[in-house]
């Protein structure tokens, strides 16, 4: 049964899922104006970039912050210390988020590449962050006993991701703004373990649920799982060499942290299998949503693992480095692995805040947004691939040729784009529906809870 | 994925690169800037342009799969 303590939870899910439409059409924007640089020239390419990277990265956060806020209370039995601090949370989020995009629109920069608003806008977002942490780790430690490593992941992420973003900070001191080579080495190296920080956050939503819906909460306490959250961990802390690419560094460093990173993806791969074969008919079916994204999430961690091992051999990396490889690389973990657990775990809670609504088990619009989505990432992945392999090959010539080149790449990795974002807008409009009948029919059983209290009371 | 700018003012000198800026590219807009904005980009070219060179002219590439340079 619903109570206050998971609206908080719902409402974080509904603004991340806003956020990911949103940022998707900037996405779109952005993808015709690098092959048309005119198209739309009223919002320039320098605003939909940072439009679109700012909106799908809080899709990321608020969709995972959202289920940790719901999972708590509502699935783990821990009531949150404060139920006031969420609020908080969200309205600086939100308040703050705007005033950044109301900068890119406007054509206010400030920072650097991912942050480009003004730098003063870091502060509420830190602010926020520690209400969160605060509150996280209160009302986790209230757990008696040894944690579940999705518990470790969630702390794990909320500390690293702050002293990440901290860390992609330092080029306001002068000491590293004013050299380039080591403003650029801190600024790459924060990124890379701010992805790392994100993921903790995000697997460990993904082991979360898949025990739920086994049924198995042993599966949060293997022997694998563990192993996955120290290589996690490790990549979190080493895995961000390859980030540095731009800068001297030693080759051995950039060797050690992609095995770790690749181990890390290949463990994961093999919890969601393993956890797939233990599943009986009637637990695929009673989730079958959130079941059919994590075996899509499954199939794109081990698309991802090859072409990560690919890439990160010296001399293909040589030709792959700066390319459009590495973008795919980037979409089709953000998309097909991290997008894919959080559907997952947004239509997961829908299925438990909804057990009677129809809509909310497998209908037929979800199963062609999910399809439409997975078979646009495809093209999308494969056409990216294309061109950053034409683009390594290209020999001489000036930027120009080589972009001509790969135009046609480009032209399909565009479309695809949209394709993508409409099979996006059939899940996320399915969810936002479904989260807010779940919010609005927890807040009137709210108050009629209250209004029999009251009633009581006056007998 | 924009060409690397690294050593642009070395390689090709700053009218070249202000050129660019006046006038954008078939791929590149004209974004507009003023006479102030330009100043501060080709000020700052010019600072990353001292910091080293990009990429190692020629290398040689290993047999089991690593990239030596053949500048140093």
């Amino acid at each position: 049964m619903s109570s206050t303590r998971n609206l908080v939870g719902l409402r974080f899910l509904i603004l991340g899922s806003a956020a990911l439409a949103a940022g998707l059409v900037f996405g779109v924007i952005g993808g015709f104006q690098f092959l048309f640089p005119q198209f739309l020239d009223a919002l320039s390419f320098t605003s939909t970039r940072p439009l679109h990277v700012s909106l799908v990265v809080s899709w990321i956060f608020l969709a995972a912050i959202g289920g940790i806020y719901y999972y708590l209370p509502n699935k783990c039995d821990l009531p949150l210390w404060s139920e006031r601090l969420p609020l908080w949370h969200f309205w600086i989020f939100l308040v703050t988020g705007l005033v950044i995009l109301a900068s890119y629109l406007a054509g206010k920069f400030g920072g650097r590449e991912y942050f480009e608003y003004p730098a003063a806008l870091s502060i509420p977002i830190v602010a926020s962050w520690i209400l969160f942490g605060l509150n996280y780790f209160k009302t986790a430690l209230r757990q008696a006993g040894r944690w579940p490593v999705y518990y470790w992941m969630w702390g794990t992420g909320i500390i690293f991701f702050m002293l990440t973003f901290l860390e992609a900070h330092l080029w306001l001191l002068p000491f590293f703004r004013e050299n380039m080579v080591r403003e650029i080495t801190v600024q790459w190296k924060s990124y890379g373990a701010l992805t790392g920080s994100w993921n903790m956050l995000v697997y460990g939503t993904a082991l979360f649920v898949a025990g739920r819906i086994a049924g198995d909460k042993q599966l949060g306490r293997s022997r694998l799982a563990y192993t996955m959250y120290f290589l996690g961990l490790s990549g979190l802390m080493f895995g961000w060499a390859h980030h540095t690419y731009l800068v001297p560094s030693e080759p051995w460093i950039r060797h050690l942290a992609y095995i770790v990173s690749m181990s890390e993806l290949l463990i994961l791969g093999k919890i969601l299998w393993d956890w797939r074969a233990s599943l009986n008919c009637y637990q695929k079916n009673v989730h079958c949503n959130a079941y059919r994204f994590f075996v899509a999430a499954d199939f794109w961690v081990f698309i991802n693992v090859i072409l990560a091992i690919i890439i990160s051999v010296p001399v293909f990396n040589l030709f792959t480095h700066g390319t459009h490889i590495t973008v795919a690389h980037s979409m089709g973990t953000t998309i097909g692995i991290n997008s894919m657990i959080l559907l997952g775990s947004i239509y997961y809670v829908i299925r438990e805040e909804l057990p009677q609504d129809i809509r909310a088990t497998c209908s037929k619009q979800i199963r062609t947004g999910f399809w439409m989505t997975n078979i646009a990432l495809a093209v999308f992945f494969g056409s990216l691939i294309m061109a950053g392999i034409a683009k390594g090959m290209f020999e001489g010539g000036a930027f120009q040729q080589m972009m001509l080149e790969i135009r046609p790449y480009l032209l399909v990795f565009a479309v695809s784009g949209v394709f993508l974002m409409l099979g996006l807008w059939v899940l996320l409009y399915n969810a936002l529906k479904l989260l807010w009948t779940a919010l609005r029919q927890s807040t009137e059983r709210q108050s009629m809870q209250q209004a029999d209290r009251v009633a009581v009371e006056m007998r | 994925m924009g060409p690397d700018l690294t050593n642009v003012i070395s390689d090709k000198g700053d009218a070249y690169a202000r050129a660019f800026l006046i006038a954008g590219t078939e791929r590149m807009p004209d974004f507009g800037f003023s006479d102030s904005d330009m100043d501060d980009l080709v000020s700052f070219l010019e600072f990353v342009d001292t910091m080293g060179t990009y990429q190692a002219p020629s290398y040689e590439l290993k047999w089991y799969g690593t990239v030596a340079s053949l500048n140093e």
